[in-house]
């Protein structure tokens, strides 16, 4: 019998072993990309569109026979952040979903891992059809890496009706209510009436930031809104900081809020799908959500009837204007394998067509000037509404998805719960989103130069 | 004596054994080289890229720039930093001293055949199996000041209601405390009842005749002989407890504010939310070089437990 070569299998399965990790290496397993101009794979967020993305897909398939289109998702927290490690891989998707304000987009774009748009942009004609703000936005250095394919209403406040009725608080008229004191004394009576009064998922990564962003444009002038959306960039003007009156007036209330019991009970341990069980359950009364969350919350079959107002303003005799978040976008990643046949689907995407079937149908609103809100019956009773009324009140860009998120919402929130959990003062909070801004002038921190 | 039992041949031989041809030499060597390949590419390279990119600032793609020690200078002027030690060695003294003294207490009570004893085997276990993010969200859900099953117990028997557990940056890390100790006790107990078995059922006996009550024979039969294994389960427990991003992050993602934002959140934060993956490398290093230090120090305290004990 042949005497066993240990030394020699050894070295077989060493050999074996080696070929074995590098063709894994090298190969096309699930994710992979195979740059055939046919397969087309597409990343979506996690959420309500989705399903009807799947649509958008078949047509495409049909419109472009021999073509297929694969769709993965990424949930909130990944596309924030991790997503950029696939997003600049080869394993890349052909079209990458991410939000404008995070550093995601900073990063790719600082390494030149997005393929320049502009023939998409010209195709579809979004110069003419996106608002002149969100084409800026989207333009750098003259071109475009990016479409933005929806936009969100920020912070109107979901009501229960039958509370307010108990209560006896008549419904805010026009969707405004009047002034601090007014909002005060109406989570005093639903208090009264048995009721938690106003609803906010505190330990949500946004949701504290969208009450700073639904006040700061009523506390502060139209100008200084608009140099802190833009101050943070070096060789900005820098004479509005954060210590200003305004925005301490701003922090001032929501700490008042939270000292007076206008919060739920608890609102610094509840995310947001939490309050949205609270309320939906009708022990919490009002909302705060933003033009998203109507669809979950008729979802949960409340047994009430439910109407929304915005905020009250912080300087008497304004109205309080609606925030809109527009970052919601599509990219085609520089490593992306079939960069072709991705902008023939942006292309294809991008029109009033899918503006109203697949956005507006999940919930969300339409970026086109073009298309009024007569055309979105299936937006929802409530969100049309809201979509009217922003046209009338006016929109502002949201202040802590605009803003770096250095110095926005990753950096906000947690000074926001400070301040509400008593650990900072006003003044002390305002000082900290001053350095911030400082840090970001000075490149102290990351995200000012995109 | 069993040396002077062996054949005069026998031993001769051993001796006089011809030394392993060199291929039979080199075997366990390559037995070992795939397993040492692969931690070297998925542990020390891993690590030693980390310390590199901790020295330079890296937006998550392309290369590193050199920025020297400029990282670690930061980390030492930044308040953040220092408070999540704190909340980190919190978190840790109160998980493992919890963990390790109820494990102990339930191993012995099974070990010692308590009524129903198996069943509560299973019962403590069970939170072992459950994915850290359910149990995060089923204690978030539990804790909730209206709606939360806690407070409903703790109203019935008349103490209080209207707790807001997870809105207190106190109460928040007491509670995150409780729900780590949940996850990790059954599995320290399997380990120590594992332990307890192998002492003789005589010795207790003996001792039970000798008129030493259940708490002396806990004190000094079965906590001597399983120091070895202490040793090990509050190791493990150590590093679980310096790692346990996912509970956290489930239940209050380091709020509020960052009162429960231990080291592995605020790595977490740093380098995938504000994308400096720098400055969260080097706070990863340093969180390396704490729970190595603790690591040590727990071996060391058990060690000499071990040499008393003999």
């Amino acid at each position: 019998m042949r005497a066993f070569n240990t030394s020699k299998a050894a070295r077989r399965a060493a050999v074996l072993l080696a070929a074995a990790s590098i063709l894994s290496a090298c190969g096309t397993g699930p994710g992979a990309s195979s740059g055939d101009g046919k397969s087309l794979r597409v990343q979506i967020p996690a959420g309500p569109m989705a399903d009807r993305m799947q649509q958008v897909g078949n047509d495409f398939e049909k419109a472009n026979p021999g073509t297929k289109v694969t769709f993965e998702s990424v949930d909130s927290n990944s596309s924030r952040g991790p997503n950029v490690a696939l997003l600049s891989s080869t394993a890349t998707p052909d079209i990458g979903y991410l939000q404008r304000s995070t550093g995601v987009w900073s990063a790719l774009l600082k390494n030149k891992q997005l393929t320049p748009i502009d023939d998409v942009w010209d195709a579809a004609g979004l110069a003419d059809k996106y608002a002149k703000s969100q084409t800026a936005y989207y333009t750098t250095n003259g071109h475009h890496y990016g479409v933005l394919y929806e936009e969100l209403l920020i912070a109107p406040i979901y009501y229960n009706k039958a509370a307010f009725a108990k209560a006896g608080i008549p419904d805010p008229a026009d969707h405004q209510v009047a002034s601090v004191a007014e909002f005060e004394s109406m989570a005093a009576k639903l208090k009264a009436a048995g009721y938690e009064g106003f609803g906010v998922g505190g330990s949500s990564p946004y949701d504290l930031g969208h009450t700073l962003d639904a006040l700061l444009p009523t506390a502060v002038s139209e100008s200084d809104y608009q140099a802190m959306l833009t101050n943070f960039k070096p060789g900005s003007p820098t004479n509005v900081k954060y210590t200003d009156p305004g925005f301490v007036k701003v922090l001032r209330t929501i700490q008042d809020w939270q000292k007076k019991g206008i919060f739920q009970k608890g609102m610094l341990g509840m995310d947001t799908t939490q309050a949205q069980a609270l309320f939906s359950s009708g022990r919490l009364a009002m909302l705060q959500g933003g033009n998203y969350s109507y669809a979950d919350l008729k979802a949960a079959k409340p047994s009430f009837d439910m109407g929304w107002f915005l905020l009250p303003p912080l300087t008497k005799g304004r109205k309080t204007p609606f925030n809109a978040f527009n970052g919601d976008t599509f990219v085609i990643p520089a490593k992306a394998a079939n960069p072709g046949l991705a902008k023939k689907f942006l292309k294809f995407f991008m029109t009033d067509k899918y503006q109203v079937s697949v956005v507006a149908a999940s919930g969300s609103l339409p970026v086109f000037t073009s298309i009024q809100p007569s055309r979105l019956s299936n937006l929802g009773d409530l969100v049309q509404q809201q979509f009217e009324v922003s046209k009338s009140v006016g929109l502002v860009n949201i202040w802590d998805s605009t803003v770096p998120s250095t110095l926005g919402q990753s950096f906000a929130v947690p000074v926001l719960q400070k301040l509400v959990s008593g650990k900072l003062t006003p003044q002390q909070a305002a000082q900290q989103f001053q350095t911030g801004l400082e840090n970001l002038q000075s490149g102290k921190v990351s995200g000012a130069t995109d | 004596m069993a040396a002077q039992e062996i054949p005069p041949v026998a031993a001769t031989a051993t001796a006089t054994a011809r030394r392993p041809r060199r291929s039979a030499q080199k075997f366990p060597i390559l037995i070992v080289a795939p397993a040492l390949v692969l931690m070297t590419l998925l542990i020390a390279y891993p690590v030693a890229e980390s310390v590199h990119i901790s020295l330079g600032s890296w937006d998550g793609i392309g290369s590193v720039t050199y920025r020297g020690l400029a990282n670690y200078r930061r980390l030492m002027n930044d308040s953040l930093v220092r408070q999540s030690i704190v909340t980190s060695l919190v978190f840790f003294v109160g998980t493992v001293v919890f963990t390790v003294v109820i494990a102990t207490l339930l191993a012995n009570a099974i070990n010692r055949k308590v009524p129903g004893a198996r069943f509560f085997k299973t019962i403590w276990f069970l939170p072992v199996i459950v994915p850290v993010s359910v149990a995060g969200v089923f204690w978030s859900n539990s804790f909730q000041p209206s709606t939360g099953v806690v407070n409903t117990v703790l109203g019935s028997l008349g103490l209080g209601d209207g707790h807001a557990w997870l809105a207190s940056p106190t109460t928040a890390l007491i509670v995150t405390i409780f729900v780590a100790v949940w996850t990790q006790t059954g599995y320290a107990m399997l380990i120590l009842l594992g332990a307890m078995d192998t002492i003789s059922p005589e010795v207790h006996e003996a001792a039970t005749l000798d008129g030493v009550s259940e708490a002396g024979r806990l004190f000094r039969i079965t906590l001597p002989n399983i120091v070895p294994m202490l040793g090990t389960v509050t190791t493990l427990m150590s590093v679980f407890a310096f790692n346990a991003f996912g509970i956290i992050y489930a239940m209050t993602r380091g709020g509020p504010g960052n009162a429960t934002s231990i080291l592995p959140v605020l790595v977490y934060k740093q380098s995938f939310v504000d994308q400096d993956y720098g400055y969260g490398s080097a706070t990863a290093v340093v969180t390396t070089l704490i729970v190595g230090v603790i690591g040590v120090v727990v071996l060391q305290l058990f060690r000499q437990q071990r040499l008393d004990a003999r």
